[in-house]
């Protein structure tokens, strides 16, 4: 379900819609993979593919490339277990005190950043993430500083259920959230803020000279993003019931950036496929080899250079959904002397 | 805090922006010409580091360590360059950059397999162990050396950039490559030398800062990132920029220092936040080049 299949449903194998097959293909893989992998893993999984969801906002439609989205991922978690350890206990309020702190930082981050485009905006993005992180280093009293926190015990009861006691019932929590996320990004992308978003996404000045404000348009995207890296960061605490300043760093924010660009930039599914092969793929290498960090780095070289659409853009092309490279073609359009030369 | 207090915290400061002026300068020239922000210039750099201590524990010689890290970094950044940048589409600037980003990892694994996960002492060569008279204060030869090592690799790129050939190729190419590959000029091996040149820099940042630091894994990514502020602040591409910003930014750290340590880390982020603020495209880059 990208963007460009959601006017007409192309018929992939057999005549059978390929929506109808990703549709399958993902309710399988969903209701199974509870019982595939444990509970951290599996939580991790969704979370991640929430994070990246959102950081696609950005990259994909916005067509900046942020390098410091774990600040927002991070401040929210530490907003979460901050408010439970000093002001209430109540999860569900922490949980939106830590989402709200995410976007209050991304509208001042992303304003600044926002000053400059591509590469530029990259390393902005990237220095404001490590300010978070040494200032969340340094302040100790607060953060617990290379420590970092524990999440007190709290009752986060629903009815019956209870995602703070983790298993299946958070795993349900989260993937309440996963899908909200898909409809609610699905929404936006195809509505007119989001066909405007990425009309600046493919020629900044053109859309300028047409009357948009552009910075406008990115900065929304930009907070709307560090909104849903928020929601993924205040799961990650819950989860884990621990927060450290490793949420923050630059690693976190790279990985992100990886798991969108493997899966696909973009596409409404290409993160989501991201998240579930970086994640499990790390942990199933980390299980075999102590190698692991470095053979993933490869794989990672290996996707860029062969595939620049990325995984899920592989599988659309399969699926005949799409021509080869196209993505392609458009990427290097967007990143290209194309945006270098777009101030000049 | 006397006067020679705060004599020897400048110069503290000046040896720590020198570094930075090294690993911004090649970062700086690099992104100059192919518009690439070399995330594996960090972990080069680390490789230098660790290189130069193996041959100077073997061998006493700091010297030898040098050179022996200068072909080792060199050797590595062609390899870089020649066999993976140019497999991807050299327009496009973010994949290259996202290239560069696994590839730094890869090295950082490398590095921490063959001389571990933990950091290594990296001891100050005998001959610099004693103290200089400035005047106002004594400061440590090894440090001292530093500046004076840094002032020479400050001094031979701007002579190569002003005084050769190649050197005009590659300021005509960083003004305006396609220009410069009309003239018939090979870019790509202009992209090379130019990549090459980066991470000799890097070597001998890597190895100069050791005895400063100790040798880490993280000690690359830790340099990288003030050297991307040093280059923000400075103006991408601007070779005085570079060198103005790297020994202001090393300053700023090392007074911050002094007077409220815990914002030490933080302080050249706010820093670099006001500067955009001001001047969105650097002290000394023109808006033109204010991609």
């Amino acid at each position: 379900m990208t963007p460009d299949t959601s006017t007409r449903a192309p018929t992939g194998i057999r005549g059978v819609t390929t929506a109808r097959i990703k549709w399958l293909v993902a309710t399988v893989v969903f209701v199974s993979l509870p019982f595939l992998f444990s509970e951290l893993l599996v939580g991790q999984v969704l979370i991640f593919a929430i994070f990246a969801m959102g950081y696609n906002l950005l990259l994909g439609y916005g067509g900046e490339p942020s390098f410091g989205h774990a600040a927002y991922f991070g401040l929210s978690a530490y907003g979460t277990v901050l408010f439970l350890q000093y002001v209430a206990r109540s999860l569900y309020v922490a949980m939106l005190f830590g989402i709200v702190v995410a976007v209050l930082a991304s509208v001042v981050f992303g304003w600044l950043s926002l000053r400059r485009r591509g590469l530029y905006f990259a390393m902005i993005t990237l220095a404001f993430a490590q300010m978070i992180f040494y200032i969340n280093l340094q302040w100790t009293d607060v953060t617990g500083g290379n420590n970092g926190l524990i999440m007190p015990n709290v009752d986060g009861s629903i009815g019956p259920l209870d995602p703070a006691s983790g298993g299946l019932e958070f795993y349900v929590f989260c993937l309440f959230f996963l899908v909200v996320c898909w409809f609610g990004i699905r929404r936006v992308v195809n509505s007119p803020f989001g066909r405007s978003l990425q009309a600046i996404r493919e020629n900044e000045v053109r859309a300028e000279n047409l009357g948009y404000n552009t910075e406008r348009y990115l900065l929304i995207a930009f907070v709307f993003s560090g909104l849903v890296s928020g929601l993924a960061g205040a799961l990650y605490a819950l989860l884990f019931s621990f927060v450290g300043p490793e949420l923050y760093n630059f690693f976190m924010s790279g990985d992100i950036v990886i798991m969108t660009i493997i899966g696909g930039v973009g596409t409404l599914g290409g993160p989501l496929v991201g998240a579930f092969v970086y994640v499990l793929i790390s942990d199933l290498l980390a299980e075999f080899t102590s190698l692991w960090p470095l053979l993933l780095g490869a794989f990672f070289v290996a996707v860029v250079i062969y595939t620049p659409q990325g995984l899920y853009g592989v599988v659309q092309e399969l699926l005949g959904e799409r021509e080869a490279s196209f993505d392609r073609q458009r990427l290097l359009e967007l990143f290209g002397l194309d945006e270098l030369q777009r101030e000049d | 805090m006397s006067v020679d207090f705060w004599a020897t915290q400048f110069l503290n400061g000046v040896t720590l922006g020198m570094i930075f002026v090294l690993v911004a300068l090649g970062l700086s020239l690099i992104f100059g010409i192919m518009h690439v922000v070399n995330f594996a210039h960090g972990d080069l750099l680390l490789v230098g580091t660790y290189v130069s201590l193996s041959v100077f524990l073997l061998t006493e010689s700091l010297l030898l360590g040098v050179i022996v890290a200068m072909l080792a970094v060199g050797v590595l950044g062609f390899v870089l360059e020649y066999f993976i940048l140019r497999r991807v589409d050299h327009e496009n600037v973010l994949l290259q950059l996202l290239v560069t980003f696994g590839v730094a990892e890869i090295i950082r694994e490398l590095v921490q397999l063959r001389w571990g996960p933990v950091g290594m002492n990296y001891p100050v060569p005998d001959w610099g162990r004693g103290n200089v008279d400035l005047l106002v204060t004594g400061y440590p030869l090894y440090r001292t050396f530093v500046i004076v090592a840094g002032i020479v690799c400050v001094a031979a790129v701007y002579l190569f950039l002003t005084r050769t050939d190649y050197g005009l190729v590659v300021r005509a190419g960083s003004h305006d490559r396609d220009l410069v590959r009309t003239l018939g000029i090979d870019i790509r091996r202009i992209f090379t030398l130019v990549f090459v040149i980066g991470c000799l820099l890097a070597a001998v940042a890597g190895t100069l800062v050791g005895p400063l630091r100790s040798a880490n894994p993280e000690l690359g990514v830790e340099l990288l990132i003030p050297a991307f502020v040093v280059v923000i602040v400075g103006g991408m591409g601007s070779f005085t920029g570079s060198i103005v910003a790297g020994l202001f930014i090393g300053l700023v750290i090392t007074l911050t220092g002094v007077v409220f340590p815990p914002a030490q880390d933080a302080v050249i982020y706010a820093f670099m936040a006001v500067v955009l603020l001001v001047r969105p495209h650097g002290l000394f880059g023109t808006p033109q080049e204010a991609h």
